[in-house]
């Protein structure tokens, strides 16, 4: 195993930011973890590297304990943080051969390591240029790149595509991919569906400190297979109609996104639903049925969206 | 030590850090320097103490000046007409309260803006520091006193007759311009914290710690760099000092260096301790203004302690600037470093207490 985490709590004076979370993630795997701001996701990195006192817990990183040989285990651990931290004032090599050196390389290693680092990212051209003139794409390979250096065996990448350009995000993506490609366990940090969806291997969504549920894509949709979602178009819509078809036994839930009410069913059975829609005495525009994705697993499981402002 | 080597390399970068501990020393070092030597002016004394002290006194201003007769109620007359330049008055019992260690209280008058008596009463005021170190390093001992006062004045009499400009006057230069090296040094308390809430501004302070390095070695590496930055900067300003305007700095070069060099682990621990507190890189920076120019006024780096009011007399014995300006004068006057070792066994406390308040606050890396 390469993560063990055994009953981890993490407290912020009365806040519970982890709650008895368990997790193990094997050699090899591309981990994805999924969850909405403030799930606790970042508290849990810094719990896996001892930047942060756990109240209760194990954790164990290639089958020990941080604390039993904390300089070796670093040593092949690579973290892409989740804010930008490199020198401005350095150019991208410098920054690079400076986490080189950190990681303790040293002459012959340390030069192939930077230029390696760099070629992956794509920098090698701007590689004597410094990151205040970088656009935030470039940062962000930049920021990868410091935690590559050492050819780490596990990569932790706490949401690398914030705030960039799809082009940047595409290699990326990409890029994620050949690293565990090339026998690297990744754990990927996103509340990008998609993103988690597109590459990971098994994915664990994360909620208020809390794994909700894990598996791979199809086991996590399976949660939900007999699910429908159903988007019905009002002329004007009324919050007395939620309350009613929340009532209803079929109906899981059902949200008001401006004139589209979006209401999951756990049977494919509609006309109870329309029945409402008939007494209520509302104009239909249009009626919509999907299969859910996983937005609709996040959705259904917490009743809420994973992004603000996303349906 | 990458942390070490880089933070080297960002001192470098930034031209603010080299206009903060070098230049703006090197222009007050040069004022000190600057203005006209020594002439031979006239001198009245008036002396109230007659004492052994009192008579080595005058005699040391008589190798430097003519001492004109003069009497107590023709003074303000005798100053007018410039039949003397500068009049000294010695109270009863200055040589029991000098031996004993009180401050120096002497009177004197001249005439306003009158330029012959600048220089005697720069070499006078020099002197009469120079015996209250004496008394310092005697500890209220007065056979020992007059012992050094005896060697003193065989030495001093060799150098002034050789080149009068190594007289009093060159020391008070000296130590003056010292000061300012003071000063300077002081301002690392500003480039150190600046530096660290940089790191943390930047999550650099995190994220070193996801890589083997721990947090004790990214302190000692930080302190090591700002003292590596330090000792070049003491290095620099004391070839300055010697090839630039041939200041008198005592009998050993070295001991005056080791001395700057406690004082700089001084300001680091200080701006270790104000990085801690501060929240932001303004809070810091807003902190170090707070501390650094006042401390330096109260210690004595703009001008000497005992020119100012007693209260503050006082409040400077609480500032490791004073204590580093009095074992510098004490050295400058001619002395070892075991005559300042009192002084620098304090610095070396303020340097203790304020890396243990500083590492107190001991919170996740994560925070
Ligand atoms: N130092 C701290 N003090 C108090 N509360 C904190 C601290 N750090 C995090 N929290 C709280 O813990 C919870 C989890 O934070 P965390 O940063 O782990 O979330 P996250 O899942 O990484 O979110 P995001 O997607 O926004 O990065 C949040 O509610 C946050 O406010
Ligand atoms: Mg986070």
């Amino acid at each position: 195993m390469i993560i063990e985490v055994n009953d981890l709590i993490k407290r912020y004076k009365d806040f519970l930011a982890i709650d008895h979370l368990n997790l193990t993630i094997g050699d090899g795997e591309l981990f994805g973890l999924l969850g909405p701001n403030g799930a606790g996701k970042t508290t849990l990195v810094n719990a896996i590297l001892g930047l942060t006192a756990v109240d209760h817990g194990t954790i164990n990183v290639f089958g020990e304990a941080l604390s039993t040989s904390e300089r070796a285990i670093k040593k092949q651990i690579g973290l892409v943080p989740q804010d930008i931290a490199v020198y401005p004032e350095l150019t991208a090599q410098e920054n690079v051969t400076l986490f080189g050196k950190l990681f303790g390389l040293r002459g012959e290693a340390l030069r192939k390591g930077v230029a390696d680092a760099l070629e992956f990212t794509g920098l090698t051209d701007i590689r004597n240029k410094k990151p205040s003139q970088f656009s935030g794409g470039m940062k962000r390979r930049l920021n990868i790149a410091c935690a590559i250096v050492h050819k780490p065996r596990l990569i932790i990448m706490d949401e690398p595509t914030v705030g960039i350009d799809p082009q940047s995000r595409n290699y990326i993506l990409e890029s994620v991919k050949k690293l565990n490609d090339m026998h690297c366990t990744v754990i990927y940090i996103s509340h990008y569906m998609e993103e988690v969806a597109s590459i990971c291997t098994r994915i664990a969504i994360v909620d208020k400190g809390r794994i909700i549920a894990k598996g791979t894509q199809e086991e996590l949709g399976r949660l939900i297979e007999d699910d429908q979602v159903v988007s019905v178009g009002v002329t004007a819509p009324d919050y007395s109609i939620i309350e009613k078809l929340k009532r209803l036994p079929a109906v899981k839930d059902a949200t008001v996104d401006g004139h589209t009410i979006r209401i999951v069913l756990s049977e494919r059975k509609l006309n109870a639903v329309l029945d409402t829609f008939l007494e209520e005495d509302l104009t239909i525009t249009k009626i919509e049925t999907n299969t859910p994705t996983l937005e609709d697993v996040f959705l259904t499981l917490t009743g809420r969206a994973l992004r603000e402002g996303a349906q | 030590m990458p942390i070490f080597q880089n933070n080297l390399k960002r001192f470098l970068n930034n031209k603010m850090n080299f206009v903060l501990i070098m230049l703006i020393p090197l222009i007050f070092i040069s004022l000190s320097f600057s203005g006209s030597g020594t002439q031979k002016a006239k001198v009245g004394i008036i002396d109230r103490d007659r004492t052994q002290l009192t008579q080595a006194i005058k005699k040391a201003i008589r190798n430097q000046a003519d001492i004109a007769p003069i009497a107590q109620k023709s003074l303000r007359t005798d100053l007018t007409n410039n039949r003397i330049d500068t009049v000294l008055v010695i109270p009863k019992n200055f040589t029991r309260s000098l031996i004993s260690g009180k401050p120096i209280k002497t009177e004197s008058y001249h005439v306003q803006e009158s330029n012959v008596s600048s220089g005697i009463r720069t070499y006078i005021s020099g002197y009469l520091q120079d015996l209250s170190v004496m008394a310092h390093a005697a500890r209220g001992n007065s056979t020992q006193f007059y012992k050094s006062l005896q060697s003193y004045q065989q030495n001093h009499l060799g150098l002034s007759v050789s080149s009068p400009d190594r007289t009093g006057a060159m020391r008070e230069r000296t130590v003056s311009a010292l000061g300012f090296v003071i000063f300077g040094l002081f301002m690392i308390v500003s480039v150190s914290s600046r530096m660290i809430m940089e790191d943390k501004r930047l999550k650099l302070y995190t994220r070193f710690f996801t890589t083997p390095l721990s947090v004790r070695s990214y302190n000692i590496q930080n302190i090591l760099s700002y003292l590596t930055l330090s000792a070049v900067t003491i290095i620099l300003l004391l070839a300055l000092l010697v090839f630039g305007f041939h200041a008198a700095l005592g009998p050993s070069l070295v001991n005056i260096f080791l001395v700057l060099l406690l004082f700089s682990i001084v300001s680091i621990s200080i701006g270790v301790l104000i990085s801690s507190v501060a929240r932001t890189a303004g809070q810091a920076n807003a902190l170090s203004l707070l501390v650094v120019t006042p401390v330096a006024m109260l210690g004595g780096c703009f001008w000497p302690i005992r020119i100012t009011p007693v209260f503050m007399q006082k409040i400077a014995d609480f500032m490791p600037t004073t204590w580093g300006m009095r074992a510098l004068t004490t050295l400058v006057y001619g002395n070892g470093l075991k005559d300042v070792m009192m002084d620098l066994l304090i610095l070396a406390g303020f340097a203790a207490l304020f890396f243990l308040l500083g590492s107190w606050r001991r919170t996740d890396i994560a925070s």
